[in-house]
């Protein structure tokens, strides 16, 4: 019986890791192999050298393209949990009933919606003569147009993992610190806010690290003058440039790999923060 | 939070993740070419202009061919990978549930770049074809199936089986009469996400097919990329209402067969397949 279970749970994940594995191997072979030349071409073994690898580190446009990916990044994942947190808090007072599910599909609702027609509704509000052209005419076509519809892009992946968070919270905790004669800030801070702290960090690190692999609204939305690395990739096969869009897929994917350790590390510390204060 | 500086902020909060694709919709079907306030007339214009452009017909069968083919790839790729991982015992499964996952932290632009250079050096033959992009769109598609379906298998009761088991039936007559009832609706939830993220799918699509036959949601991408006209905001209310319908019928179909009724279902996954997804 047991072995037969074995054998047949092989069995079953047998093609799909399959699958997998020849996708994961063949993306790291292929990109590590083009990276390591300097001219397009179809063949995949040809003679390897680092010379594209040393022109593209030596050349200020791929720093200051990582420096852009990351900064659009931060400030995209920092304005979606600060608009998410009290939004899951909000949701939560409101109980349960027509209007919290008629917000939760608002809020839902966008996943449903290609990412295309999204940022292009963002380029109809911000283009000259659009609704809000008058106020924000300098923002479409510049970082602060890409960050607003990114926002609106991962918004949902920041909200669900915080409002998970957030409904864990046994009600009882809030009133029973004020019970205790704490005050709103404190209970906030000292009670409310620890155990969400998890589900925090998980919204920061899905849409930081989605938001730096983001290609069609910094394509649409930036109008070429905001270059972040994955438009760059699309932008360098286009010119058949193939060895440094290599080059910079492996620095988006070592970029992403990064964000999520720094994250996961964060993730510990925090849990043995916790952890500490609860035993004392 | 006092209950009108809630009432406000939610209602903000709705505003700006209406406000574009109200705009969409509203565009598609006013009379002015740049729209800047409320629309000045009615016009079916754009729409009827929008169905008749080759590109977008061509990309709604092309999305259609490939996002059928991939989900129904996934799901069974995924459902037999889900069965394995969280009922019957495979060696290092914590290793094959990180492996199953990884696919969501991989940049998609990455994946796409990878498979056009896969395509063109190996098999040129797949470039462009709907099996390539579906093949490729499986890489995205598998760690949700596997995450959704897990997460329904994980809350079931396993006693129910095991006691079909024992009264003699075979494990796929149990699985099929016994377990796939119970998951039912996890099935149905990874299905039409699995459908609409490949037929949304971008990142990774564009670098797959030549520019004059694409997906849908690429060849408005590249039309978007040369000229702004409400022909594109017309196919684009197409895909808001045709995504918010076949959701919708889904929904309701769901409920009318009681899917949603039985415990693991929508809400009770819904937390922990996003606690699942950062890997």
């Amino acid at each position: 019986m047991n072995t037969r279970r074995r054998r047949l749970g092989l069995l079953l994940i047998a093609p799909g890791s399959a699958y997998l594995l020849l996708a994961f191997v063949s993306i790291v072979a292929l990109l590590v192999s083009y990276s390591l030349r300097t001219t397009q071409t179809a063949t995949l073994f040809s003679t390897f050298d680092a010379g594209t690898w040393s022109s593209a580190l030596s050349d200020s446009y791929l720093w200051s393209t990582v420096g852009t990916t990351l900064r659009v990044g931060l400030i995209v994942c920092v304005l979606c949990v600060v608009i998410a947190y009290p939004l899951a808090w909000s949701l939560r007072a409101m109980g349960r009933g027509w209007r919290v599910a008629a917000m939760m599909f608002v809020i839902f609702s966008p996943i449903l919606v290609s990412v295309v027609v999204r940022s292009y509704g963002w380029a109809m509000l911000l283009r000259t003569g659009g609704p809000l052209g008058g106020v924000l005419d300098s923002w479409l076509y510049h970082e602060p147009g890409v960050i607003l519809a990114l926002v609106h892009v991962e918004l949902p992946f920041a909200f669900f993992p915080i409002l998970a968070a957030v409904r864990a919270v046994p009600a009882e905790l809030g009133e029973a610190a004020a019970d205790l004669g704490a005050g709103a800030a404190q209970r906030f801070r000292e009670v409310l806010l620890p155990p969400t702290v998890p589900g925090l960090l998980a919204g920061a690190q899905l849409t930081f690290t989605l938001t730096i692999s983001a290609f069609a609204t910094p394509a649409l939305l930036g109008g070429g003058r905001v270059s972040v690395l994955a438009e760059s990739i699309y932008t360098d096969i286009q010119q058949l440039l193939w060895p440094r869009a290599a080059v910079q897929a492996v620095v988006l994917l070592v970029l992403t790999l990064l964000v999520l350790a720094a994250f996961g590390l964060l993730g510990r510390l925090v849990a043995g923060r916790v952890g500490t204060r609860s035993a004392t | 939070m006092s209950v009108w500086l809630r009432r406000i902020f939610l209602f903000v909060v709705a505003v700006f993740i209406l406000a574009p694709l109200v705009v969409v919709l509203v565009a598609s079907v006013s009379t002015d070419e740049v729209l800047s306030g409320l629309p000045s007339g009615f016009t079916m214009h754009w729409l009827a202009e929008a169905l008749s452009y080759p590109q977008f017909q061509v990309g709604f069968q092309y999305s259609v061919q490939v996002a059928a083919i991939a989900t129904a790839c996934s799901v069974v790729l995924g459902t037999a990978a889900a069965y394995a991982l969280y009922r019957l015992e495979v060696p290092g499964t914590r290793l094959l549930r990180t492996l199953f996952i990884a696919p969501l932290s991989m940049p998609r632009v990455v994946s796409g770049f990878c498979f056009f250079v896969l395509f063109a050096s190996l098999v040129p033959a797949a470039y462009g074809t709907v099996g390539g992009v579906a093949f490729a769109h499986v890489l995205i598609l598998l760690p949700f199936v596997v995450s959704l379906v897990g997460a329904g298998l994980a809350t079931l009761d396993s006693s129910l089986e095991e006691a079909a088991r024992d009264l003699g039936a075979s494990a796929f007559t149990a699985f099929r009469r016994v377990t796939l009832p119970q998951i039912r609706a996890s099935l149905l939830i990874a299905t039409v996400f699995a459908f609409l993220t490949s037929f949304d799918e971008v990142d990774l699509s564009v670098f797959l097919m030549p520019a004059d036959t694409t997906t849908l949601p690429v060849a408005i991408f590249l039309r978007l990329q040369q000229n702004q006209d409400p022909t594109t905001s017309a196919v684009s209310s197409l895909m808001i209402v045709g995504s918010l319908l076949l959701t919708g019928l889904v929904a309701l179909a769901g409920r009318k067969a009681g899917l949603f009724a039985a415990p693991g279902s929508t809400a009770a996954n819904q937390p922990e397949r996003k606690e699942e997804q950062p890997a």
